[in-house]
């Protein structure tokens, strides 16, 4: 029931914006703004890059909605317009300076967390981005947005078997890094 | 084994939720506002911009690439409007005179003479026209007599 309405939400956002109303945008910014800043925040690491990259993609939705394919649902939509963005972001010269530059040093925590926790989640947030592009994509997914295999690969457009490999070597890799730096 | 992998997972989801929360999303709307309003102005610009280039490549190829566009050049100086006037009055003056001599008995061969020298110092005027006639008709009316 309760996914039956969030489906009729989204279908009156997407017509709301097909009819160039900019409260339908307001609305999606309001309803998918914490979804796209969390993703993209994981993706590149850094708060200013992930408001940039979040501002683009709504921009993004409202140039392109026209041309959504109709068998989508907005939430997966969104999520591979976030995804084509925040790559398009590491790729720009000087935006990839920039981040490089801010991603290496310690964010200033703004939370209550003792400081173990703290450095266990800034440890987190470098070990992200030492990961491969793909393999970081596919533990966001999983890990912070709850898909499984089945979800993961259709809004991947993936095998669930390259999901799945992708899943198990992104373990890994974190495993390994996070035993590293806390040893 | 697997255990310890389901731990990892479970920790892991849970730092990726806590990591995630460290960012929040800040009048998130009101900024995609102003930035598709900024888009907006700057395709403004960049329109009306290349209206007015578009109008000054057009003025400047009418002006001096086209040669059948030539600027007009004014004909007069006021010298020459000053001569004008000051010519058409002497010879209307003139004209007067040769006709009044023109009727006055014995008095046609200096009025031939002034018309002759209105025709040649006031070439361009409306007393040497009138005088052109006024010639013409001394000789018809010789020819007749």
């Amino acid at each position: 029931m309760e996914n039956s309405d969030a489906g009729k939400e989204d279908l009156d956002l997407l017509q709301g914006l097909r009819r160039r109303d900019k409260e339908a945008l307001g609305l999606v910014s309001e309803r998918y703004g914490a979804f796209l800043m969390r993703t993209s925040y994981l993706f590149l690491g850094d708060r200013d890059a992930a408001d940039d990259v979040v501002q683009e993609t709504l921009i993004a939705v409202w140039d392109s909605v026209g041309r959504m394919p109709s068998d989508l649902k907005l939430r997966s939509w969104l999520f591979g317009i976030l995804l084509n963005k925040c790559r398009m972001y590491r790729r720009s010269f000087w935006r990839r300076l920039k981040l490089e530059r801010r991603v290496g040093k310690p964010h200033r925590i703004e939370d209550r967390r003792d400081g173990n926790e703290s450095d266990r989640l800034e440890s987190l947030r470098l070990a992200l981005q030492q990961l491969d592009e793909n393999l970081r994509t596919v533990l966001i997914l999983r890990y912070e947005h709850g898909f499984d295999i089945a979800e993961t690969a259709a809004a991947l457009g993936l095998p669930e078997g390259t999901v799945k490999s992708r899943t198990h070597l992104a373990i890994e890799k974190m495993k390994r890094w996070m035993e590293k730096n806390h040893e | 084994m697997n255990d310890s992998n389901e731990q990892f997972e479970e920790r892991l989801r849970q730092d990726l939720s806590s990591l995630a929360d460290r960012v929040s999303i800040d009048n998130l709307e009101g900024k995609v506002g102003h930035r598709l309003q900024r888009r907006t102005m700057y395709r403004r610009m960049m329109v009306g911009g290349t209206i007015a280039a578009a109008l000054l490549f057009i003025g400047y190829w009418i002006t001096f690439v086209n040669p059948s566009f030539p600027i007009p050049q004014p004909s007069f100086t006021s010298t020459d409007v000053d001569k004008m006037i000051t010519d058409a009055g002497m010879s209307t003056e003139l004209l007067l005179t040769a006709q009044v001599l023109d009727k006055t008995p014995g008095g046609e061969k200096l009025a031939l003479e002034n018309y002759q020298y209105i025709i040649a110092k006031y070439r361009d005027t409306r007393a040497a026209r009138q005088a052109d006639e006024q010639i013409h008709n001394i000789y018809n009316r010789r020819t007749i007599q």
